[in-house]
């Protein structure tokens, strides 16, 4: 317990070196030679998601004197945030290699954001799970405000300052408060005191959970801490966006599923945070999909279905035991794929646009079928149709949510949410397929990004007629986590 | 939700023991009240940077109850996780102030009411 076992920071510590790495190269290398940063990112991403797979660090345990810890979870959220940073490198290649300087920057903060965002996965005690958070949120302070020249992305960038700050500051006064009531940071500890017969549930632990749960919330883009989303999306650059929507989002998500894990151990703190949860995922999915329908901006309307597409992790979350867990990683896992895969086409669409307009992607269907049933593909996945991946992952976190009596209506409430979400979504669809094309540009996308996805679509199809491989891999990691393993 | 309703709050015991000694419900109270008046000036204040000013506020009122509670509970967690907020806040300002600047060149001003690109 008290080793520091190394071994089990492979992959935070080749994360670091990479970014670094590719930090010095980016020196070395003269302007019309910085597209191998781009390969070597890529490269970096193989190989950190390989570095998940290495026979010490899959058997899991804890390190640095128990304030890190590799379980199931763990593993599985680096794989994913391993992939999305994959995709990410895939289609940002084209939009960085237009830059005119700063593009051994992008990449050094991608990869640095990745190995934040794997401590994310991993921190056993508050200090970790801070310092963890700041990481990925700093890099992406600046990652949005990347086009310095740009307006856009320069308002962008301070509102996600400011925001991000102040949640920031709501969670360390909330870890604060539980440390008032507890006397401990370490996660270890806290999980032995919480079941303990004589633990009393005070004020400030209530009040301290609720304050992290809400500066988690800015992560996740959950209710009260939404409001940057819509801007911060619109206004950062394209891959950034995508990059922001799934892994600084699932890192966020990451961390409240390990402190749900922690205190909802104890009974008695569960009851105090279901109804608070349950509350916050109601309001997060009518404002991100009613807030969805008048958009006409193609990043904006991704960004409200991101934040409704937060209320139905949120649920799975409230429910707070094993199913709950699991359907949340389920969803976690399938949201990489379905938000990479809309996110590739909308990158390629902008590029020969040169605009996100909703309008553009009018008569897709003509231009570019291939792309355009790519894009259908996600979005029906994203408002959970049948046969798809984000189905099944809805399913499991209604269900879960259904498995208790007092959450009935939320399951009322995500229901009526879908049918809101399949009207957006199908908007677009129909505008692709239907309309008449408005702009003459034909978008196309390289090779390397057909096949990625190319690939998406078959795991979201695999996912949706054989949930079985990855509830295979999400049900032992949730099951892991000590949560109850019924409904309370 | 009713428990927050039932027990005393932090300020009525506070308010209970003035007369006597410096306890830590006394150093709570004035860490919430640096943190109220460092939200208070997220909240209001226009300038980016007196809005950063103001979320060093938050932070600080933080750190003072960390190490109120450290004290409280003698151990020395919270004085350690003191050091890294303290950190963290430097690296955080550091970028603040570059986005502030750079928001001074694009649109010449660091009023955030001018941040008007983005809306809908």
């Amino acid at each position: 317990m008290d080793k520091l076992n190394l071994i089990l920071l492979v992959p935070e510590l080749l994360a670091v070196a990479a970014g670094i790495g590719v930090m010095l190269w980016d020196l070395w290398l003269p302007r019309e030679k910085k597209i191998a940063l781009s390969t070597a990112s890529m490269v970096a991403a193989v190989v950190l998601f390989l570095s998940t797979f290495i026979p010490a660090v899959a058997e899991g345990g804890h390190a640095m004197g128990g304030t890190f810890l590799v379980d199931g979870m763990a593993l599985l959220m680096k794989r994913a945030f391993a992939v999305t940073a994959l995709f990410v490198f895939l289609i940002s290649r084209e939009y960085v290699e237009d830059l005119e300087r700063g593009q051994g920057e992008f990449y050094t903060l991608c990869l640095l954001a990745l190995s934040g965002m794997f401590l994310c996965a991993s921190v056993n005690d508050f200090m970790s799970l801070f310092v963890a958070l700041e990481v990925v949120t700093v890099s992406f302070f600046v990652l949005v405000a990347f086009k310095r020249r740009s307006t856009k992305s320069v308002e962008a960038g301070l509102k996600l300052l400011v925001i991000g700050s102040v949640s920031a500051a709501l969670l360390l006064y909330g870890i604060a408060f539980v440390y008032g009531a507890t006397g401990t940071v370490f996660f270890d500890e806290l999980r032995a005191d919480v079941v303990a017969p004589d633990f009393i549930v005070s004020t400030e632990l209530v009040i301290g959970l609720f304050l992290i749960f809400l500066g988690l919330g800015f992560k996740t883009s959950a209710v009260p801490m939404h409001v940057w989303v819509p801007d911060v999306y619109e206004g950062a650059p394209t891959p950034v966006t995508a990059f922001m929507s799934v892994g600084s989002k699932l890192a966020g998500f990451v961390l409240m599923l390990r402190v749900l894990e922690v205190f909802g151990r104890s009974a008695a703190i569960a009851a105090e945070l279901t109804p608070f949860l349950a509350l916050i995922g109601a309001l997060t999915l009518f404002y991100g999909n009613l807030g969805a329908i008048p958009q006409t901006n193609i990043k904006r309307l991704m960004g409200y279905s991101s934040i409704g597409q937060c209320g139905y992790i949120l649920l799975g979350i409230a429910a707070a035991w094993t199913m709950g867990m699991s359907g949340a990683l389920f969803y976690m896992v399938s949201y990489v794929f379905t938000n990479m895969l809309v996110f590739g086409v909308i990158v390629y669409v902008a590029r020969a646009t040169k605009s996100h307009d909703l309008d553009d992607y009018s008569g897709l269907a003509r231009s570019n079928p291939m792309l355009c049933a790519a894009m259908t593909i996600g979005l029906l996945s994203l408002a959970g149709v049948p046969p798809l991946m984000g189905f099944v992952g809805k399913l499991l976190l209604l269900g879960s949510a259904f498995g208790s009596p007092e959450l009935h209506w939320l399951v009322y409430v995500g229901l009526i949410n879908v049918v809101i979400a399949m009207y957006y979504y199908l908007c677009v669809i129909k505008r692709m397929w239907i309309h008449d094309a408005r702009s003459p540009a034909k978008p196309v996308a390289p090779m390397r990004v057909k096949i990625a996805l190319g690939i998406s679509v078959l795991i979201l199809l695999a996912g949706g007629f054989a949930p079985q491989i990855l509830e295979g891999l999400t049900a032992p990691a949730a099951a892991e986590l000590g949560l109850p393993s019924r409904p309370r | 939700m009713d428990m927050l309703l039932s027990s005393p709050t932090l300020l009525a015991s506070a308010l209970a023991s003035i007369g006597g000694e410096i306890t830590t419900s006394h150093y709570i109270v004035l860490s919430a009240l640096i943190f109220g008046v460092g939200l208070f000036g997220v909240i209001t204040r226009k300038n980016a940077v007196v809005i950063l000013m103001s979320l060093e506020l938050m932070l600080n009122g933080a750190n003072l109850a960390f190490v109120a509670f450290s004290r409280h509970h003698g151990n020395l967690q919270g004085q350690v996780f003191v050091f890294f907020i303290i950190a963290v806040a430097a690296a955080e300002a550091a970028v603040a102030l570059a986005i502030i600047i750079a928001m001074n060149r694009v649109k010449g001003s660091v009023n955030l009411d001018d941040a008007t690109e983005l809306k809908g």
